[in-house]
């Protein structure tokens, strides 16, 4: 039995990579589970550049199990934000997925642009810096503990602190905003 | 010593995650009622899921709950349970607590307090060993007075020695020498060294143990003087000091040398008079010389390993000692059949120099098929709290040899699945593929520098482009359930087109 369904078009970023246009249109779900999708993605003259026709399922929570080209793919899904944490055997790629109309809305489009974040939840034991530091790369800007371990957060770029968003003994969550550089 | 029958019929378990499930399961197995504790952070816990009884104790934070002697204690009493298993870690080699237990009547299962409190303290354990003629790293503990001390005791003590603070570590004030004409120049610069460091210009000469592994044995020993042991494990592969791999049985140890290190072992655990089950820790040199490290007077993380070898389960041995019954196998009846590799799965990023990765497990499934077991206390659903220990899992595999247990244990790893936090589970397959680990021919330095950014770099060719397929479908499914998102005009899919595909 197949569903018609809208086509979508988003903004794709693997980890550093370049961001990408990508289209995707469900083209058939199952009773069974299974779902179709086409996908393009688009070079960046906006021509289709490469197309997948995908076969997915959803055996079991937080996984989605792909196949194209003849491959299986086991991929563990952990949305955040606007994006998504993709584990693949065992590797992780952080995938900020965006629609390009919000994108637009948003000032500047500072997606991480002058904020320095946490990777792990934990909790802050030390503020290393204040409001108008001038930092260099690397140098550590707050410790935040978790497991038992101390874990620098250092900067990922020389700067000035415009902003610390953390206080010592907060708990902060992963991926949340530290400190905000100029 | 307790000489005498007592029944246990309910046990405390003071502690928490695998360790905890570890002892339930054994608890379980002899028929004995279980209770867990927990602390705000662990209500979800399967340990507390599986025990039959459960009693809150505090806070997160372990200083407010599995550090809390008097609650747990309290809590004991409570339930009537008549026995505490301290678990490896949190109270289990706090000698007070052992000695709180057994003054209000109840069960300590783990050695006697006096045991604790020998091997507890680095220079006593050191001085009664050494007088039990336990062979101890040769050299001084008291500062050299002159160069001309130094030149002596180093001749005592036989090259290579190493240098060292007397009032340091971290490796401040530290110089290998490896003959006499080294000794002058790195006398002066160690001493220098740490002044400058420490403030104490102090320095003391110990025997520099080449290329060391750490290879310890296991013991056991009943209530009423019987010591056997249950062979040795190598535990040689650690970061940071903290294991990471272990194996038994030792890949290059001579027979000759198992039989005097497993006898010392015996020996250390007689001279005092210990009882249950312990581990003797030796350094063991490339010379083939080995030296008394310490012994850890509880449960070891990595006791499946001697389990898998020897089918002694050291749990319900722990139990059965503790309830008086003298040892029911001799040193005889053990043998090492196999070979087992324990793999510790750890909530932390290698690909991000390590970083802790706690938070919920949306997905859980462990491997399975032959000889292949899993201590954890993980499920789909649960969550690794930032409060404790990163170690979430055990991987543990027993193969016919140690070919066998490296390819089951590979395998084993593929099947690994852990949704939503980072593990060291990639990590393992690199370091599995490493020539000198595959070789056996390893020391406690084998992940330091280089091979660790190789090991790391070697997890494995990330995927971009499945995965951002995956991350499409998923965001486009969310957008069409979250009815956020319309078709965009002008757009030159046709959707009608694909349906008709």
């Amino acid at each position: 039995m197949s569903t018609s369904a809208p086509t979508l078009t988003y903004e794709v970023t693997v980890g550093d990579g370049t961001t990408r246009t990508a289209r995707i249109v469900r083209t058939a779900r199952n009773d069974d589970g299974v779902a179709h999708y086409h996908v393009e993605l688009l070079a960046e003259d906006g021509s289709v550049d490469t197309t997948v026709e995908l076969d997915t399922i959803r055996p079991e929570p937080g996984v989605l199990n792909l196949m194209y080209g003849g491959k299986s793919i086991e991929a563990g899904i952990v949305p955040f934000d606007e994006g998504v944490d993709v584990d693949i055997r065992g590797l992780s790629h952080e995938v900020a997925v965006v629609d390009p109309r919000r994108k637009a809305l948003r000032t500047g489009g500072a997606a991480g642009g002058g904020s320095v974040k946490t990777q792990m939840p934990g909790r802050v034991v030390r503020v290393l810096v204040s409001e108008g530091d001038t930092v260099e790369k690397g140098s550590a800007l707050v410790v935040v503990e978790a497991m038992k371990m101390e874990n620098e957060i250092k900067s990922p770029r020389d700067g000035v602190v415009s902003r610390v968003s953390v206080a010592e003994g907060d708990l902060v969550e992963a991926r949340a905003v530290l400190v905000e550089l100029e | 010593m307790a000489a005498k029958r007592r029944p246990i019929r309910k046990v405390l378990i003071a502690n928490r995650g695998e360790i905890a499930v570890r002892v339930i399961r054994g608890c379980h197995e002899l028929g004995i009622a279980t209770v867990a504790v927990y602390s705000d952070a662990d209500r979800r816990s399967l340990h507390v899921r599986m025990a039959m009884e459960a009693h809150h104790i505090g806070p997160a934070p372990s200083a407010q709950s599995y550090l809390r002697a008097d609650r747990i204690l309290e809590v004991a009493q409570e339930t009537g349970a008549d026995a505490i298993h301290p678990g490896y870690g949190f109270l289990s080699e706090n000698a007070g607590f052992a000695r709180a237990v057994a003054e209000a009547g109840l069960v300590w299962i783990g050695p006697p307090p006096a045991a604790i409190d020998a091997m507890g303290s680095k220079t006593e354990s050191r001085a009664r060993m050494a007088a039990a003629g336990v062979p101890v790293v040769p050299g001084t503990k008291q500062a050299l007075e002159s160069f001309e001390e130094a030149r002596q005791v180093a001749l005592d003590v036989g090259y290579p020695i190493m240098l060292k603070a007397a009032a340091g570590g971290g490796g401040k004030g530290m110089r290998r020498v490896f003959s006499e004409d080294e000794l002058a120049s790195a006398f002066s610069a160690a001493r220098s060294e740490a002044a400058s460091s420490f403030g104490d210009d102090a320095v003391y000469i110990e025997k520099l143990i080449v290329e060391p592994r750490h290879v310890e044995v296991q013991v056991l020993a009943d209530n009423y003087g019987n010591v056997v042991h249950l062979f040795e494990r190598d535990c040689s592969i650690q970061r940071r000091n903290q294991k990471v791999v272990e194996e038994t049985p030792c890949p290059v140890l001579p027979p000759e040398t198992r039989e005097a290190m497993t006898a010392v072992a015996c020996r250390a655990a007689e001279a005092v008079d210990y009882e249950g089950a312990g581990t003797v820790e030796f350094l063991y040199g490339a010379d083939g010389s080995f030296y008394f490290l310490e012994m850890n007077t509880r449960l070891q993380v990595e006791h499946p390993i001697t389990e898998m070898v020897t089918g002694v389960d050291l749990v319900k041995a722990q139990l059965r000692v503790a309830m008086g019954e003298p040892l029911w196998f001799s040193q005889d009846d053990l043998k090492q059949v196999g070979h087992a590799i324990e793999l510790r799965v750890y909530a932390e990023d290698p690909t991000r120099n390590w970083a802790p990765s706690p938070g919920p497990v949306p997905g859980y499934r462990e491997p399975g098929g032959p000889w292949v077991r899993v201590d954890s206390a993980m499920y789909a659903g649960a969550e690794v709290p930032v409060h404790y220990d990163p170690m979430v899992a055990k991987l543990v595999v027993w193969g016919a040899d140690r070919n066998d247990a490296i390819e089951r244990s590979d395998r084993a790893l593929r099947e690994y699945r852990v949704r939503g936090i980072h593990t060291t589970i990639p990590f393992f397959r690199a370091l599995l593929r490493d020539p000198d680990f595959r070789s056996g021919h390893y020391s406690t330095a084998f992940l330091d520098g280089d091979r660790m950014e190789r090991l790391c770099a070697d997890m494995g060719e990330t995927d971009p482009l499945s995965a951002s397929l995956a991350a499409l479908v998923h965001a486009y499914e969310r957008d069409l359930a979250a009815g956020t998102r319309s078709p965009q005009p002008g757009g030159p899919t046709n959707r009608w087109k694909w349906s008709f595909r």
